[in-house]
């Protein structure tokens, strides 16, 4: 796997670095119907396709950006490689024991476990945590933490009579979602053994 | 002793670097004696990592679903290639089993005479289309090509080679309950099929049976909680229309219904099929499996492909053979044909307004 890589991959990869929409817009375009056809092909809706197509997009994006960032691959094989490691977590999220095999119709490139597989599975235990807490507890919280809202806003978004009462909620909610987002995080962590053990 | 509040806002405060000197002096003191405190710091410091993590990546996805929305008419614009036939060829399209001689025949000519009779094969096969297929994907991929161009000179050709696997054409529902008509060749090797239109969203289909020699395919939606579609306006006409008489058709020929109108030119279609009409409308790839109905809007007929050679002869396929072929099919009573009167004595718009409800864009991954 270790071939030279194309002079005009190392130029679209430093384009992608310095943040150019245009050339992700291409290697996006170029690149969908290889990941979501796997996808399709290995049991996944259209919808879960795209969403996982877009999750390989965010982490190829966030492994550019990291210190010493190297690139033994094509950017394709790469992403297919992402991609298809993003599925079998997402299938092994859905049911511990899958045991099929998949249909590959790439060659791929084994991931090494990182720090985006830490992100991304913060991101996905955040998400499900606050899909859980329902509102108003969601909105409060993605609004002071997220959005940066101050604690005035939020007592007067939502009504609360004073500022008090409104950091009580917050207080509460955080909680919630604390208890949640580490129940999710400490329990659905798929580790890179359990992938390859198949 | 503080409240389990209280001491839950010091630790924020104290992660977001907010206490002043005095509290931080006390804290810090405070969090080397107790194990508990450090690790509910550490707790809140993943919780607010996470936040952070989940701001940034959620930035990152909206500017990548921006992206997948500019694209997203490129993706999907590989209209399924009409039956494309060529007319002056001394192959041609005979109903059922005797074509099957003539793709057999046809295909030892290709050892034979090798490449002059290979377009003779091609289309014996009734595989013309793929050769139109072919010819769409070569077009993508230039585009590709192009727009790669314009960013950075001189990519390497191998990474543009885009499979495309995507089709598109059109279909219509035929009951309420979720069966949808299309051709054959719309569908051919389909490993997912969706309809959409503006009124029923997006929603999965799988092939119930299909006649390849008549070019005809059953859909019915796979969605679990599947509400039904709205009234089947039109009734499926049984006798044969004659030469002279007003058509339309509504199709996909891009991401939008179009409407085609013309009039019926013989009562046979390619070189005396007595399966199919010509008809004067001009269709577009994507058109195939569009609905054709008569001025008082009775389903006459599915739009199947087009003479090449010949400008404005499209074919379509007969309701009679239609109505034959579901019959045969229809054992068990699941389809039930539809024999509404709600198009007639309308307007040709109010028509339409009806019909766009269970006319559908049907696309195949392959």
């Amino acid at each position: 796997m270790n071939q030279v890589q194309p002079v005009a991959e190392i130029q679209v990869l430093e384009l992608l670095q310095a943040g150019d929409d245009k050339t992700l817009k291409v290697v996006y375009r170029q690149n969908y119907q290889t990941v979501v056809s796997f996808i399709l092909n290995n049991g996944g809706s259209l919808q879960e396709a795209k969403d996982t197509y877009q999750e390989t997009i965010i982490v190829f994006c966030e492994k550019l950006k990291q210190d010493g960032f190297e690139l033994n691959c094509s950017i394709k094989t790469f992403l297919y490689s992402i991609g298809r490691r993003l599925w079998l977590k997402q299938l092994k999220r859905k049911s511990r024991f899958t045991t099929e095999e998949l249909n590959d119709s790439e060659d791929y490139l084994p991931i090494e476990e990182d720090k985006t597989d830490e992100r991304e599975e913060q991101f996905y235990a955040m998400n499900q945590a606050l899909e859980q807490l329902g509102e108003p507890c969601r909105s409060i919280l993605k609004d002071f933490y997220i959005n940066g809202n101050s604690m005035e806003e939020i007592t007067q978004k939502f009504g609360y009579t004073n500022a008090d009462n409104a950091k009580n909620q917050k207080y509460k909610c955080l909680k919630r979602l604390k208890k949640s987002f580490f129940e999710v995080f400490n329990n659905g962590l798929v580790t890179n053994e359990e992938l390859q053990r198949d | 002793m503080k409240n389990s509040r209280e001491i839950d806002e010091i630790i924020e405060r104290y992660c977001f670097g907010e206490l002043t000197p005095e509290e931080l002096r006390i804290f810090e003191q405070w969090l080397e004696n107790d194990p508990q405190m450090l690790a509910s710091v550490n707790d809140f410091l993943s919780l607010k990592n996470a936040f952070e993590n989940y701001r940034e990546r959620l930035a990152l996805k909206k500017k990548i679903e921006r992206i997948h929305e500019e694209v997203e008419y490129d993706l999907f614009n590989a209209p399924a290639p009409l039956k494309v036939v060529k007319s002056g060829k001394a192959t041609k399209v005979i109903f059922g089993k005797e074509r099957s001689y003539f793709s057999i025949a046809a295909a030892i000519s290709i050892f034979l005479l090798s490449a002059v009779s290979l377009s003779l094969w091609i289309f014996g096969n009734g595989s013309s289309k793929n050769q139109n297929a072919y010819r769409e994907l070569r077009r993508e991929v230039e585009k590709i090509k192009k727009n790669q161009k314009e960013i950075i000179k001189g990519i390497n050709a191998d990474d543009v080679k885009g499979e495309l696997k995507q089709f598109t054409g059109t279909g219509f529902a035929i009951t309420k309950d979720g069966y949808v008509l299309t051709s054959y060749h719309v569908v051919q090797d389909a490993k997912q099929i969706y309809i959409s239109n503006e009124s029923v969203g997006q929603l999965q289909a799988e092939v119930v049976y299909s006649d390849k020699s008549l070019d005809l395919a059953m859909l019915k939606i796979k969605e679990d909680s599947f509400p039904g579609f709205k009234e089947i306006p039109f009734a499926l006409k049984k006798s044969i229309s004659d030469p002279g008489e007003k058509v339309f058709t509504l199709g996909f020929p891009r991401e939008d219904l179009v409407f085609g109108d013309g009039s019926i030119s013989s009562y046979t279609g390619f070189e005396g099929d007595t399966t199919a009409y010509q008809i004067s409308i001009p269709v577009n790839p994507g058109n195939s499996g569009g609905p054709l109905f008569d001025n008082q809007g009775n389903l006459i007929g599915i739009i199947s492909g087009k003479n090449e050679s010949v400008e404005g002869a499209s074919f379509a396929v007969k309701s009679k053979w239609i109505n034959d072929y579901i019959n045969s099919k229809n054992d068990d009573n699941a389809i039930l044909l539809p024999a509404n009167k709600l198009l007639i004595g309308v307007d040709r718009a109010t028509q339409i307004k009806r019909l766009k409800e269970v006319v559908f864009m049907v696309r195949v991954f392959n």
